[in-house]
């Protein structure tokens, strides 16, 4: 079964076709909604621009551009219904986020419910940060747990591999007692997630209704030194069964 | 000034009952012990901290802190974690954001992270969060030293 929930490839703008040497020619839409349900930049910048990676067309752009706890650039993807389980990849580059350390936090990825339990909307969430020493890069992960710390029981993978800065990351988040996410990162085998992270999420009664890209959450030190350097995402993709690999 | 030498010494016969005991829900009040030295290792520690999204993935050992500027209760000054890969997360708490990390060795300067005085801080001692999660999990020993961590001094009494 392959249930594709939203493919929004080509940096999101229904651009799906474009033969790779039409790329550069290309025109991106300036509008990014739809193919998204929404386009939220307060204190941030959204936009979409030539090329994109992996052969597409355009990629989207997004960056916070105000010191504001507000402050966010992303897209949402209202598709999904009480998803009881969801997939999604996506690309994403970072390397505009220079000297980052673990004070430097920022959300990139969520997948939310509409029916939050103790406060807790997101059933994954992905974040980027870095070390203390500002040497490396980290992909945090997140999953809602009545267990865990906050709601959440958490992890993280170093950001590494990928190709020219883009990595491709993929979850699998399930609803159960023994439920949880799933991440692969630059890797392609469905057998072999990066990361097992297994939370029991029976206390929320909902499943995923929205997903979420882009930059949100930017901590007070993300905020004062990675103001307006874009960090760069493409290739969208969300289904509730078929591993989507590459 | 008894009170802050009955403090030491009360830590130091508890410290050995309460290892590992230092979690996000059970964390130890680190200004308990004025101008002193802690020792251990994080091994057996609190793992997957979340820290608002800047995972801790490492086994972690939690402590708090009341924040007190230079020239009010006492002074602040400069606090280091030594140990390989042991690294100190400061945050409000283990679900917010860090307010600054420090690498190992390197001296903090309390006073320069913006504190609010009278405000309870957590610190997260843990291993460089830019490594891998293995098995067995990564952790040591460590020791943190500092000068003149904030103290709050609730009263005191000469005899």
């Amino acid at each position: 079964m392959n249930m594709k929930i939203k493919t929004l490839s080509l940096s999101l703008l229904g651009l799906v076709g474009f033969a790779a040497g039409s790329v550069m020619a290309q025109t991106c839409p300036t509008s990014l909604t739809p193919p998204w349900s929404a386009a939220v930049s307060s204190g941030g910048s959204l936009s979409s621009a030539a090329p994109g990676y992996a052969s597409t067309a355009c990629k989207l752009n997004a960056a916070i551009t105000g010191n504001l706890g507000s402050a966010s650039a992303f897209v949402r993807d209202d598709t999904p219904a009480n998803e009881q389980r969801y997939r999604a990849q996506f690309l994403i580059n970072v390397d505009n986020l220079t000297g980052q350390t673990t004070a430097h936090l920022v959300r990139v990825f969520a997948a939310t419910t509409d029916a939050p339990n103790a406060g807790v909307s997101e059933l994954v969430k992905l974040t980027v940060y870095g070390n203390v020493a500002g040497t490396s890069k980290s992909l945090g992960i997140l999953t809602a747990s009545s267990t865990g710390t906050g709601g959440f029981a958490a992890t993280n993978i170093p950001l590494t591999g990928g190709t020219a800065g883009v990595h491709r990351i993929e979850i699998d988040w399930t609803k159960g007692a023994s439920g949880g996410v799933k991440v692969w990162l630059n890797n392609t085998t469905e057998a072999s997630p990066n990361v097992t992270l297994t939370a029991n999420n029976t206390a929320w009664t909902g499943g995923v209704d929205s997903g979420v890209l882009g930059l949100a959450q930017a901590s007070p030190g993300f905020r004062s030194v990675q103001t307006g350097r874009v960090v760069y995402f493409d290739q969208f993709d969300s289904r509730r069964q078929t591993f989507i690999g590459n | 000034m008894k009170r802050p030498v009955l403090s030491v010494l009360a830590f130091s016969m508890l410290a050995p009952a309460l290892a590992y005991a230092q979690t996000c829900a059970s964390p130890i009040a680190l200004d308990q012990i004025p101008n002193g030295t802690l020792s251990g290792t994080t091994c057996g520690g609190q793992a997957g901290i979340p820290l608002g999204g800047a995972v801790a993935p490492h086994p972690s050992l939690v402590y708090t802190f009341r924040y007190n500027p230079a020239g009010a209760n006492g002074a602040a000054g400069a606090l280091t974690a030594v140990g390989a890969e042991r690294e100190i997360v400061i945050a409000d708490n283990c679900t917010s954001p860090p307010i600054g990390g420090f690498a190992p060795g390197v001296p903090v300067n309390i006073e320069s992270l913006g504190l609010t005085a009278g405000n309870t801080y957590t610190l997260v001692i843990t291993s460089d969060s830019g490594l891998a999660v293995t098995d067995p999990p990564r952790c040591g020993p460590f020791t943190i030293n500092w000068v003149t961590l904030p103290v709050s001094l609730q009263n005191f009494s000469v005899e």
